[in-house]
């Protein structure tokens, strides 16, 4: 977290996630280059080195689009999401040189402008014919917005949910770059493998977004009961571990309802920092914490703690019976809530907020 | 804000859980070598490069007799001592092709020039020529049929394979062929650069290829860009000039496969 822009927000963490990235890279173009020149030492320098780029640089992506749901379905990924922008600046810095590579091999030295020539020098009119290098060439562009737009700056001044739209056309860039692996290199390239790998990548990435997203479509299905008031009944007080949240569909907007010693509060369960889910955070130090960046809210007041700024919309919450009430209607961001309390079993239960 | 929980991972605290400590440490190896076993199945798996050459850097003289057709060569008396070849197709910087009109001009004149080796191992080389390095040295006209050998026509063929450039095949960019390749052939090709249509071993025996040229022996080059890269047959009648095959066909005849 952090208050004030700075290039990169370093910690030990960061520095120790990116030196693994870096030798990761570095060490996948050294083996890539070794091995094929092992195979053909003939073998042209820069097209062996913009095929290296190229099959590291899908690599990169599909272990950026894994990374998303494995930290929905365990939190034990959640430490390679923490840092995933730095992972996708330098995929997006790797696909660059890849197609700087190629721009200068095979469309550089005509009469042809680069430009022109990438996007429309491979099109034809025959089978076989169909243009691959304009989907890389939007693709990178895509990776390139992402890469432009990933600091909290971009984040802060477009505002949360522009900037994951924003960001979620990595999906678009990710289908533009099937379109062209397939209609490109694997048009010569003919070793089953490389098909299978591609398959497999594919394969993979689709089915940790179909079990995560599969999951929360099952905790979406779960309809809270009216409660009268405006209030719906989320959970018996006991569901909620202390110190984490349990998250319901409230009012068509998902809540993530706290328990922190004997008091329960309800906010959005979208962080403001790039809308990670609060509802799978922990109260750390009084505050609610989010699972993917660490920022930080008061429960009551859905704001974060000076000299922070984000603010959360809250809710009206209520412990009746040992039954959660949440009310449908959210406060403004940042409005103060007071708590339900829990009472002891043989009560029947406080009321809390409006 | 500086305090963590046992088991929470929170990236700005000053140290991860021991869970996600130890979950990392044996994580993290495991993808590194992951991937380093990709990079190498992905490098093995290519099967597209071929022993050829690009001597880059090496600018060397060669004095020959400049023949103009069927495409720009230069024919040395003795064989070329890296490749062994004695034709030296020609060609000039970048993706473009030798200057016809000079090469016109100089048909069967003694020059020297100086340029950069493309070879491969069957021997086939081409010569990218410096800008103005041609001098005409020629006192007389050399025989050039004696130099290149009797054309021996091989009679009607049909012929499948793939329309590549010469230059990027010969040697310039190993692999310099199918699709990936496609723009920079067509480049190369309108360029002026000779096309040659590859034709594929089948059974391991080796590849061939063919200078390709119209009916009438002309050079070709736009003609035949919609066809570059792609599998095409070929109907024409093949003839050998010492060391080249020359498939002479019209381009309005070729096929798509």
């Amino acid at each position: 977290m952090s208050h004030s822009y700075r290039a990169v927000g370093w910690n030990g963490f960061k520095r120790r996630y990116d030196a693994v990235l870096a030798a990761a890279i570095v060490g996948y173009l050294t083996v890539f280059m070794a091995v094929s020149f092992a195979v053909e030492p003939s073998a042209t320098e820069e097209i062996m080195l913009l095929r290296g780029t190229g099959t590291a640089a899908i690599v990169l992506l599909h272990v950026i689009l894994c990374i998303g749901p494995l930290a929905r379905l365990s939190p034990r990924f959640l430490p390679l999401l923490y840092n995933r922008r730095h992972l996708g600046v330098a995929t997006f810095l790797v696909a660059l040189l890849h197609g700087a590579l190629a721009t200068l091999t095979y469309h550089f030295g005509s009469d042809v402008n680069v430009f022109v020539s990438i996007l429309v020098t491979d099109a034809g009119a025959t089978r076989g014919s169909f243009p691959f290098q304009a989907f890389g060439f939007a693709a990178l562009l895509i990776l390139f917005v992402m890469a432009a737009t990933s600091h909290d700056f971009w984040l802060r001044n477009l505002t949360a949910p522009v900037w994951k739209a924003l960001h979620m056309s990595v999906y678009v860039a990710y289908a533009l770059l099937l379109v062209h692996v397939s209609f490109g290199v694997l048009q010569s390239e003919l070793h089953p493998g490389n098909v299978a790998a591609l398959a497999v990548g594919f394969a993979t990435v689709t089915a940790l977004h179909g079990f995560a997203g599969a999951r929360e479509v099952r905790r979406d299905a779960v309809v809270p009961a009216d409660a009268g008031d405006g209030f719906v009944r989320v959970c018996d007080v006991a569901d909620i571990p202390d110190g984490r949240a349990k998250i319901a569909l409230v009012g068509g907007e998902r809540v993530a309802v706290f328990r922190y010693g004997g008091l329960v509060s309800a906010v959005s369960n979208a962080c403001q920092h790039q809308n990670g889910p609060l509802g799978e955070g922990r109260i750390v130090d009084g505050c609610i914490t989010c699972p993917w960046h660490g920022y930080q809210y008061d429960p009551a007041s859905g704001a974060a703690p000076a000299p922070f700024t984000e603010k959360l919309p809250t809710f009206a919450v209520r412990v009746v019976g040992g039954v959660v009430h949440v009310h449908r209607t959210p406060h403004p961001a940042g409005t103060r809530v007071e708590p339900a309390r829990i009472e002891p079993p043989d009560t029947s239960g406080v009321e809390g907020g409006r | 804000m500086s305090g963590g929980s046992d088991d929470f991972f929170i990236g700005w605290a000053p140290s991860a859980p021991m869970r996600d400590r130890r979950f990392l440490r044996r994580v993290a190896p495991l993808g590194l070598v992951a991937l380093l076993a990709i990079a190498a199945l992905f490098a093995g798996w290519q099967r597209t490069p071929r022993r050829a050459w690009f001597d880059f850097g090496e600018l060397r003289s060669y004095r020959g007799v400049l023949v103009a057709d069927p495409v720009p060569m230069l024919v040395l008396a003795a064989p070329e001592p890296t490749s062994g070849a004695r034709v030296l197709l020609l060609c000039a910087e970048w993706k473009f092709g030798f200057d016809a009109a000079l090469a016109k001009r100089l048909h069967l004149r003694e020059v020297e020039l100086r340029g950069t080796l493309i070879h491969d191992a069957d021997g086939q080389a081409m010569v990218e020529v410096a800008a103005g390095s041609v001098a005409d040295v020629g006192d007389g006209q050399p025989d050039a049929e004696r130099l290149l050998g009797a054309t021996e026509d091989l009679g009607e063929q049909v012929l499948r394979g793939e329309i590549v450039d010469s230059k990027c095949y010969l040697g310039v960019m190993n692999p310099g062929v199918l699709k990936p390749h496609r723009a920079c052939a067509i480049h190369c090709i309108r360029g002026g650069i000779p096309p040659i249509l590859l034709v594929r071993g089948t059974d391991g025996s080796p590849a061939e290829h063919y200078l390709l040229v119209g009916a009438d022996g002309a050079a070709i080059h736009a003609q035949v860009l919609d066809l570059v890269a792609v599998p095409v047959e070929i109907r024409g009648r093949v003839e050998r000039i010492g060391a080249l095959r020359v498939l002479r066909a019209d381009p309005a005849s070729y096929r798509l496969l």
